[in-house]
């Protein structure tokens, strides 16, 4: 602005000397006239300009995580990672929310910048096609909450699922390649699992704690007891009961154990569960797979479970809807297997052949793997609450009717849940066969109870009174698990490594739409100081969202540090000058020791 | 299971405690004369009790329903808070030592408790029923606003940030503890310290009630100290929520002391007056 001014000042000058004998007082008046028009005009065009650019503003970001309530180490980590966010010179905010907000959020509202949880490992890499593909992020749940979007990823996510072999491996190990590289979300560390149950407790085929669905079916009272009494930190299945759920989303152990799905995974496999068995059909383009159920199955109010209900379950968790709505309105939890199916058929009372989409058989399975649904119960719950939301999705379910080897009994609202042993279920009868035989008349107790408990520590006095059998939570407080380790009537338990932490990056907002932007993002977070300080050594660094070594690439393992570069300081803090040159190289600038943009 | 335990220690070990107060500083002919003829004073007190109880039953409405609603309509101002303070309460628990922490978890349970309900007998005691309606119009008005900022504010304790720097230090001591007070608040509904406001209410009350208990005065400034130091300390709550629970407890008293005098006999009257057209009760 200085500058223009000067301008007019000469021009003035110019039109005076042209006028000898002093200037009129015409000459005068014009050129001060140009004068000012031109200055005001040289001066508003700056302003113009100048306040047609957006003024450069600090950056800023929101950590979300789950309180310390909820799981002690994610909130350690967001606090690590705003901390480092604050001296690279983002105004950053660390946002805790409980479990279910923060899955309403996140998995349904989108309303987050970065989020640190935990997150199931990826055992099948066809799970990333659902957390990954572009096509997914108008979806809900866990089905891209990145909106992520690359072709090349969409297209190797897509060549997996039809390859088998070493020609699967080769394209999910260059498919881990590129999303390491581009980093829609970053992989921190695998925590261990740890939990506890009083001493007497039983633990039997293989099971160690109760996670998963066949975990209740493994474990065993003490000897005199017909009653199992469990503790959960997390309420949540104390509220809902809904399958469909996602803000409910427990570990699906509790629920999974009321509802029978057509095919179980036993030690990594997925065999025949409330199916007699089942065979590939060699003829047509789609695969076809044609599923003989077990005879007189039954729900838990005594209906009978025939093939039109597994055809029933396919048909309505692709569309909640059952076709009222102008598109599909599809359960998030379940929309990347039952995807896979393509249509079903009932030609007998107890054969579906079901009709898949182009995939490899491998991948395929999985889809057997959902739970099987009494029509009954749910077809009046797709009436639709609003556009695209059907009463199938909010719905409580405080008394579910399933097929499952444990059925309700009884709940009191966010304080406890009695389930009982289901004498009809098929795992009680003579001449059962197949793999399900290893859990032959399971499980060995009449009922189980769960029940809240605000902490490790309260839990573990429980099982130390002898007032609960065994938690089904993890242990997470290192207080508690010392306690559990030296008490003598306490057994201190610990399970395969079945999570990981990872920081989840919304790149639907700006900057964290960068890629480069998000692997700097992704540094900010001092792995091998996690481990150590948060994690307590009960862990260790990952920074690849693949679980199986056969899909990693050599290059990629961790050798100590992020491939993506080391960390910018130590002990888990940034150097400022280090984690501000970082950002200067992807083209951030910084003004006063904040980073700004625009 | 645990929680009945919980709360049969704190009723005998608060019953004690008031008991012997009672005997200190009100004198058992007093109180014996007040129980002989209670009516007046609950009279007097009859509309702010009867309003103590809605807001009280509100509250336990909205323990269960409060904190889905307050993620709608209030504001996360956790991470204000943290930004604000960072770990100021993990600096005050440096200071600390065990017999600190005990005596502060005494403090903060039964000395609480104690303070909360002991005042309801002094207050009765007296021949006036004055003190006795501003302390129950101060309560409910730290209950009322206290449930409103619930309901505006979503806040996390310090244990839920900065649990391994300032570890909740009662629930280590005491787990079962947690039972009781998760029964009574939600770990959402942090700001302000209720525990904070009603200690100021309290001893604000009895500096301005020295003249009937001269000695009652000093115990209560000092307990409510305590109190306040305590919720700190043992990292339920933000320097944050102890200084609103402040503004909130002074807040409640000027607003309990300006309380209107209307007893249950004056609506009774002003009731009548309307249903027989007239504005005045029949002298």
């Amino acid at each position: 602005m200085a500058h223009e001014k000067v301008k007019p000042v000469g021009h003035l000058r110019a039109g005076m000397a042209g006028d000898r004998g002093g200037p009129s007082r015409r000459s005068l008046l014009s050129a001060t006239g140009t004068a000012l028009a031109t200055a005001s005009a040289g001066c508003l065009n700056g302003v113009l300009s100048e306040n047609a650019r957006d003024r450069p503003s600090q950056v800023s970001l929101s950590v979300t995580t789950p309180p310390a309530d909820d799981d002690p180490n994610a909130v350690r980590i967001a606090r690590q990672l705003v901390s480092n966010l604050s001296t690279a010179g983002i105004d950053a905010r660390l946002v805790p929310e409980g479990e279910t907000q923060l899955s309403v959020n996140v998995l349904l509202n989108r309303e987050f910048d970065l989020v640190v949880t935990d997150h199931p490992r990826i055992a099948d890499p066809d799970r990333l096609r659902t957390l990954l593909h572009s096509t997914n992020a108008e979806g809900k749940g866990w089905q891209n909450p990145f909106g992520y979007s690359n072709l090349d990823v969409d297209g190797a996510l897509e060549a997996q699922c039809r390859l088998t072999g070493t020609d699967r491996e080769r394209v999910v190990r260059e498919l881990i390649r590129r999303v390491v590289r581009d980093q829609p979300f970053s992989v921190v560390a695998i925590p261990r699992y740890y939990s506890a149950a009083r001493a007497s407790v039983a633990f039997e085929a293989g099971a160690t704690t109760l996670q998963q669905p066949l975990d209740y079916l493994s474990v065993r009272p003490p000897e005199d007891r017909t009653e199992l009494r469990v503790l959960l930190f997390d309420g949540r299945v104390l509220v809902n009961r809904n399958p469909l759920a996602v803000e409910y989303r427990d570990r699906g152990a509790v629920v999974g154990s009321i509802y029978d799905p057509v095919g179980r995974r036993v030690a990594g496999r997925v065999v025949p569960w409330i199916a007699r068995h089942w065979e590939w059909m060699e003829e047509g383009e789609r695969p076809r797979l044609r599923v003989s159920l077990r005879s007189d199955l039954t729900f838990h109010d005594g209906e009978p479970l025939t093939a039109s209900d597994v055809a029933f379950s396919y048909r309505f968790l692709a569309d909640t809807s059952l076709g009222a709505a102008e598109e599909p309105v599809p359960a998030p939890r379940f929309r990347g297997r039952v995807g896979l199916v393509h249509g079903t058929n009932v030609p007998e009372r107890n054969t579906v052949v079901i009709e898949f989409e182009p995939c490899s058989r491998e991948v395929l399975r999985r889809a057997l793997t959902v739970p099987v649904l009494p029509t009954h119960v749910w077809t009046e719950k797709s009436r639709l609450r609003r556009r695209f939301l059907t009463q199938a999705l909010v719905w409580e379910n405080r008394q579910p009717v399933g097929s499952g080897p444990l059925a309700f009994e009884s709940a009191e609202y966010e304080q406890s849940l009695t389930l009982v042993r289901n004498s009809d279920h098929f795992l009680f009868r003579d001449d059962l066969q197949g793999a399900a035989r290893t859990f032959a008349d399971r499980p060995a107790f009449e009922r189980v109870t769960f029940e809240a408990t605000p902490s490790g520590t309260a839990a573990v006095e429980l099982l130390e009174n002898g007032e609960a059998d065994a938690v089904a939570s993890p242990l997470n407080d290192e207080t508690a698990r010392q306690r559990a380790r030296s008490s003598t009537g306490v057994q201190f338990r610990r399970d395969d490594d079945w999570s990981w932490y990872v920081v989840g990056y919304n790149a639907r907002r700006p900057h964290l739409s960068n890629p480069r932007f998000r692997r700097v993002l992704s540094r900010l977070v001092d792995r091998n100081h996690v481990v150590e300080a948060v994690l307590d050594g009960e862990g260790i660094p990952s920074d690849v969202p693949a679980m199986r070594d056969r899909y990693v690439p050599d290059d990629l393992r961790w050798n100590g540090e992020s491939t993506l570069g080391p960390f910018p300081g130590e002990e888990g803090s940034v150097d400022p000058e280090a984690v501000r040159e970082l950002f200067r190289e992807i083209g951030y600038r910084y003004d006063d020791g904040t980073l700004v943009a625009g | 299971m645990g929680l009945l335990e919980v709360v049969g220690v704190l009723a005998a070990v608060v019953g004690a405690l008031i008991a012997v107060a009672t005997v200190v500083f009100v004198g058992r002919e007093r109180l014996w004369a007040a129980l002989r003829d209670p009516w007046p004073r609950l009279d007097a007190i009859a509309p702010y009790l009867v309003t103590l109880g809605v807001v009280l039953l509100f509250r336990r409405l909205a323990l269960r329903y409060g904190p889905e609603f307050s993620w709608v309509v209030g504001v996360n101002l956790t991470g204000t808070i943290y930004a604000v303070e960072g770990t100021f309460i993990a600096t005050l628990q440096s200071y600390g030592s065990p017999a600190v922490t005990m005596a502060l978890s005494f403090a903060y349970l039964y000395g609480y408790a104690f303070l909360l309900l002991f005042p309801f007998v002094a207050y009765f005691a007296l021949d006036e029923p004055d003190h006795l309606r501003e302390l129950t119009a101060a309560a409910t008005l730290n209950y009322g606003l206290g449930l409103v900022c619930y309901i505006l504010f979503v806040v996390y304790g310090p244990r839920n940030v900065i649990l391994d720097q300032a570890p909740p230090l009662l629930y280590d001591l005491y787990p079962q503890s947690q039972l009781l007070t998760r029964e009574v608040n939600r770990n959402v509904n942090a700001f302000p310290s209720l525990h904070t406001s009603l200690s100021v209410t309290v001893a604000a009350m009895a500096i301005r009630t020295r003249d009937h208990y001269r000695r009652f005065a000093p115990v209560a400034a000092v307990a409510a100290g305590l109190v306040v130091l305590s919720t700190m300390y043992l990292a339920i709550h933000w320097a944050m929520d102890v200084l609103g629970g402040v503004v909130l407890g002074l807040v409640a008293y000027y607003g309990g002391v300006y309380a209107p005098a209307t007893s249950a006999s004056d609506l009774y009257a002003w009731l009548h007056a309307d249903s027989a057209g007239r504005t005045r009760p029949p002298q």
